[in-house]
């Protein structure tokens, strides 16, 4: 077993038992907690539960991607496990991981925005609130975008230099 | 352009098999089948020198030059 596998392993059970359960569960519990308790109250009107629901899905999409994320982050890993440093499944794991952190990093802003304005919309007219931010911790965000942009690029080149000497006889 | 190899022609003249000319040039009998069929990108020297000293000829007889 190489380096490269045995850190593998040691961060897949970091990420499955110890940082993804942190993430999903306290996501999960705030997100039910924010969109479905509200729902017990009967005297809720209509218009507030389809508000309420609405602002659950919005803000529960992000979840899911991360969910994904962390789907594709252990499929990779496993690739590593197993020794497959430099194939097209690894590039292809890249791509994917790629993609949908940039979605999810351009998601982040407007499910503020959005969540904003669903929170406010009931309110009477002139104290209803959209704004639109882009934080420091979104401008992180599109950091990591771009790292793994450059790390795809650099897997891509040495995908192709593996497949050159694998096929050099 | 195409880089032919003929490596089969000169094994069928030289009445030998892939396995046998892999175990006397030192190479495995992955590697001489992707050169046989063509899948190789490229050729060592020192892969080409064994192969032209086990079926006696020169690198002019294993590769050729065509034009598509």
């Amino acid at each position: 077993m190489n380096r490269l596998q045995s850190y593998a392993r040691v961060i897949k059970f970091l990420f499955l038992f110890v940082y993804m359960p942190l993430v999903l569960i306290t996501g999960i519990i705030k997100w039910a907690y924010m969109y479905i308790m509200p729902l017990r109250e009967t005297t809720l009107p209509l218009s507030h539960i389809c508000t309420n629901l609405l602002a659950g899905a919005i803000d529960g999409f992000s979840l899911v991607l991360l969910s994904v994320i962390a789907y594709y982050c252990a499929r990779l890993l496993d690739q590593y496990k197993a020794g497959e440093t430099f194939s097209i499944q690894v590039l292809n794991l890249y791509t994917k991981i790629n993609r949908l952190v940039l979605l999810w990093a351009l998601y982040n802003p407007i499910k503020n925005t959005a969540l904003e304005l669903l929170k406010t919309i009931h309110n009477p007219a002139g104290n209803r609130i959209i704004a639109f931010s882009f934080t420091s911790q979104d401008m992180y965000h599109i950091l990591i975008v771009g790292l793994l942009l450059i790390l795809s690029s650099i897997m891509q080149a040495a995908c192709e230099l593996k497949e050159e000497h694998d096929l050099t006889v | 352009m195409k880089i032919v190899v003929k490596l089969d022609e000169l094994m069928i003249k030289r009445k030998l098999r892939l396995n046998e000319l892999a175990s006397r040039i030192d190479l495995t009998e992955a590697n001489l089948s992707i050169l046989k069929t063509g899948k190789a990108r490229a050729i060592r020297f020192s892969t080409l020198e064994a192969l032209c000293k086990e079926l006696d000829c020169q690198p002019g007889d294993i590769l050729e030059y065509r034009e598509e």
